[in-house]
């Protein structure tokens, strides 16, 4: 008995060991990644998104020149060229929305490629007003102005740029300051000010929203604690438009590792998926013509 | 040979689970959200502790009310409202000191808030010693009457002469009222406040100050310049040298004294801001004389007069107190038995200032307070808490006439406190530990007795014996075998081959009998545990490293043959099991010897 179970146990540990390896490989704790569930990932907000049926869009220079849509570009990294540029412009101006959210100072070249007068600072934004124990926790209020996030009293904010031009609509609190020279305090050539992190600006008959910080989007932030309201304001910027485009060209968002990455490609393609199933079938022909041949 | 792949395969896999698992909690070895909190872009909140959040909220309506409170205040001085004024000074007081716990609270005292609060608690002092001053000004109106009644000339001047201190003082504080227009005004502004109530208290400052010097010129004029009384041939006359003076320096005042009466130099009071500050000094000449050092007049101008005897009064004088700059200057600090030492001077261009408070500031928040010696230096031994911290010095000047100041900022390091090798509490420091250790120590002594008691082969539980249906003991086996430990037992040391008739020799039987005696025999003088349970080939094993081995395992083999091979006992075969059996019977003997 002792010995016929050894096969067994060979393989289950064995089967153990692939599941936990696939595990491993296929999970990541990438900044950003829709495929990452752990607090620095958007997997929740991905999931929100999904739900509502958005349209992952991988080209940007396949986007409609006119209608009803709200292009979502978040984490956005490496350089837009002049065509993407171009496209997104006819994009917006025809009617569309899109919703920046970077906190990186390189992506002013797409917003002057816009025609924004809107611009990411990235500086170390601090503020009295926060909502953890850390100067990166700043907290952002409403504005006059804007129409995003309407009835959201208080953004979470983590680690946030701020932007200048534009129609704030959202921004920090008067104690609020640049920490210079990153001491997490507030000294004598620290102003204290009002910053704006949320910008929105009118382009022909569409509309671009900038904000200053796509941490507002990771899942710890999109926690619905008491007082957290950003998962409320996602929720805003994606039921906003009943067409809802997720840029997945430049996005970070995008990033993950290669077994989910050839799994979506799969999932995503129906050549991709005949592929496979066609491949699955030449192998399992193959083991039976082998077999048979070693069995005569 | 499947198995070893599938095994190998199996093994690398959870080799290789390991691994990542040992990556993963390599540091620290317990995850803890905290352990994992920071990443380039953002924190993990979940991490953190909360704090309240919209604290502006706590700070924008105490902005107001500070802005607010100063003329409310000033029109109730003005109102010669005592009471109100009381009243409405200590509301002003708790509202600066909710400012300031916020301000210290908010780490935020090195902003323009904290300059904010600073002005604003210049204002409280100002406001203060306006309520006092105008409190006064009132008495002397009340006074001036009274003696005026009376004709007492003299008090009359007195009365004058405080007035007159009294009116420069208030002209001084309506300027240095004036000076923190900026910062409250700037601060408002920025906060969105009203500071319509703040400007229009400067208006209603500038009052109080023309009524005291309208007041206090009727009060001269009324007085006829008199500048002297007891008699037309007496006069006292005074002069200061130097008009404007500066921290540390002497006001130097001469003054002549002309009378008919005997003079007593003594009886020469002389008044500063109407406080006496001593008496004057008859030098050879007979010339009056008198210097005061500067050291926590505020800046600004001071009245001075002299009284001789009471009833003689000189005219009065004035001189000028400027600010000086200083310049704090810290070595950098040192660890010194746990603690970090901070030593440097203050002084101004000129001279050290002495016994003036120095602020020990470490991020900010106040560590120590030391006092300057007369040669202007501190040196103080702080503790502060370990990790990296900026330190500095900070000279506040709030009573002297000079300008703040703070030293150059110092980064430094305190390491977590080493425990010194003598302290180190070690495991027998703990009453309760040495219990636990002497206890374990008996146990396992306890533990190890009876086990190397169990091992002795004299001791050995006498073993179940199990048997093949078809290879039954004897009798005489079985009870020689289930003997108890330690009785005598007979057994055929040796047996000659002519005992056993090779013919006779059955393989269930007679050379099973045999194998049980010399398994029982090694058993007991090699200490076997559980005898009755082992193989020929067991037995061989434990046996094979000793002199004995050989003979053992050659008798085992021709067993094996015999019993379990279907061989049968040959000739050949039956002299050779005698001879192994009898060799291994006389090697286990000679164990004992």
């Amino acid at each position: 008995m002792t010995i016929s179970r050894a096969p067994w146990v060979a393989a289950l540990l064995i089967l153990a060991g692939v599941i936990t390896l696939l595990l491993h490989i296929s999970a990541t704790t990438m900044d950003y990644s829709r495929y990452n569930p752990e607090w620095n990932g958007t997997s929740r907000l991905f999931q929100a998104m999904d739900d509502r049926g958005a349209i992952m869009v991988d080209r940007l220079d396949g986007l409609p020149g006119s209608g009803d849509c709200l292009l979502f570009i978040l984490a956005p990294e490496g350089d837009f060229d002049a065509e993407e540029i171009a496209r997104l412009r006819l994009f917006l101006e025809g009617g569309n929305t899109v919703v920046f959210v970077s906190d990186r100072e390189d992506e002013n070249t797409l917003l002057i490629g816009l025609g924004s007068t809107i611009a990411i600072h990235n500086e170390n934004l601090s503020s009295v007003d926060r909502y953890a124990d850390h100067p990166a926790s700043v907290l952002a209020f409403p504005s006059q102005k804007g129409t995003l996030g309407t009835g959201i009293s208080r953004l979470l904010l983590n680690n946030p740029s701020f932007v200048e031009g534009g129609d704030s609509v959202f921004e920090t609190s008067i104690l609020s300051w640049i920490d210079k020279d990153g001491n997490s305090r507030l000294t004598g050539d620290e102003p204290l000010q009002k910053y704006s992190v949320v910008a929105e600006e009118r382009h022909g008959n569409g509309t671009l929203y900038v904000i200053a910080d796509p941490s507002i989007f990771i899942n710890v932030m999109q926690n619905p604690g008491e007082g957290n309201e950003n998962a409320a304001f996602s929720d805003s910027i994606i039921s906003r438009k009943s067409c809802l485009l997720v840029d997945q060209s430049h996005s970070r968002t995008a990033s993950g590792p290669l077994v989910i990455r050839a799994i979506n490609v799969v999932k995503e393609s129906t050549i991709h998926k005949m592929a496979v199933v066609t491949l699955i079938f030449l192998a399992i022909s193959l083991l039976i013509v082998t077999r048979r041949k070693n069995h005569d | 040979m499947r198995r070893l792949p599938a095994l190998l395969a199996s093994s690398a896999l959870i080799i290789t689970c390991l691994v990542l698992i040992a990556m993963q909690s390599g540091s620290p070895l317990l995850y803890s959200p905290r352990s994992d909190a920071l990443a380039n872009d953002h924190v993990n909140t979940a991490a953190l502790p909360r704090v309240t959040g919209d604290r502006s909220a706590q700070v924008l309506p105490l902005i107001e009310d500070l802005l607010n409170s100063p003329g409310s205040l000033v029109l109730t001085i003005k109102a010669n409202d005592y009471e109100g004024v009381a009243r409405e000074l200590e509301e002003y007081r708790q509202v600066s000191r909710n400012l300031d716990r916020l301000v210290i609270n908010l780490d935020m005292t090195e902003s323009e808030l904290a300059e904010f609060r600073k002005a604003n608690q210049e204002n409280l002092h100002i406001l203060t010693e306006l309520s006092n001053g105008t409190q006064r000004w009132e008495e002397l109106k009340t006074l001036e009457i009274r003696y005026r009644e009376s004709g007492d000339s003299q008090m009359l001047t007195s009365i004058t002469y405080e007035g007159e201190s009294l009116q420069r003082k208030i002209e001084d504080l309506y300027r240095d009222y004036l000076d923190q227009e900026d910062v409250m005004i700037r601060t408002g502004e920025k906060f969105n406040a009203d500071t319509s109530t703040y400007l229009q208290s400067e208006r209603d400052f500038r009052e109080v100050v023309s009524q005291v010097e309208t007041g206090q010129e009727e009060r001269v004029s009324a007085a006829g310049n008199g500048t002297a009384t007891g008699g037309m041939e007496s006069r006292l006359t005074i002069d200061i040298i130097d008009r404007e003076v500066s921290y540390s320096e002497f006001v130097q005042v001469q003054g002549e004294i002309f009378t008919s009466h005997e003079i007593r130099p003594e009886e020469v009071d002389l008044f500063i801001d109407s406080q006496k500050a001593g008496s004057m000094h008859m030098g050879n000449n007979l010339t009056l004389s008198f210097k005061h050092v500067v050291e926590h007049e505020r800046a600004g101008t001071h009245t001075v007069f002299a009284v001789y005897s009471g009833s003689l009064f000189s005219e009065i004088r004035t001189f000028l107190v400027k600010t000086d700059p200083t310049m704090l200057v810290m070595e950098p600090p040192a660890h010194e038995g746990g603690k970090v030492v901070m030593m440097g001077t203050l002084r101004t261009d000129k001279t050290p200032v002495k016994n003036a408070p120095v602020v020990i500031l470490s991020d900010g928040k106040i560590v120590s307070t030391v006092s300057t010696s007369q040669e202007g230096s501190f040196r103080v031994a702080a503790k502060i808490p370990p990790g990296d911290h900026t330190v500095k010095a900070l000279f506040e000047a709030d009573s002297y006439p000079l300008y703040p100041s703070e030293s150059e900022e110092f980064k430094i390091f305190i390491p977590e406190p080493a425990t010194p090798a003598g302290e180190e509490p070690g495991i027998l420091a703990n009453p309760v530990h040495i219990g636990i250790l002497a206890a374990s120590i008996c146990v396992s002594c306890v533990a190890a007795f009876f086990y190397l008691r169990h091992r002795r082969p004299g001791s050995i539980p006498p073993a179940p014996v199990f048997h093949l249906p078809e290879i039954r003991p004897s009798d005489e086996e079985i009870s020689e075998e289930n003997l108890p430990s330690g009785s005598p037992i007979e057994e055929p040391d040796r047996i000659s081959s002519d005992a056993i008739d090779p013919g006779r020799i059955e393989p269930g039987r007679d050379l099973t009998r045999l194998f049980s005696i010399l398994r029982l025999a090694a058993s007991r003088k090699l200490a076997f545990l559980h005898p009755g349970s082992l193989t020929p080939r067991e037995l061989c094993a434990k046996c094979r490293d000793l002199a004995i081995g050989n003979a053992i395992c050659r008798f085992t083999r021709g067993y094996e043959q015999a019993v379990y091979g279907g061989s049968g006992v040959t000739e050949e075969n039956r002299e050779m099991l005698l001879d192994s059996y009898n060799a291994a019977m006389e090697n286990l003997e000679g164990i004992d010897h």
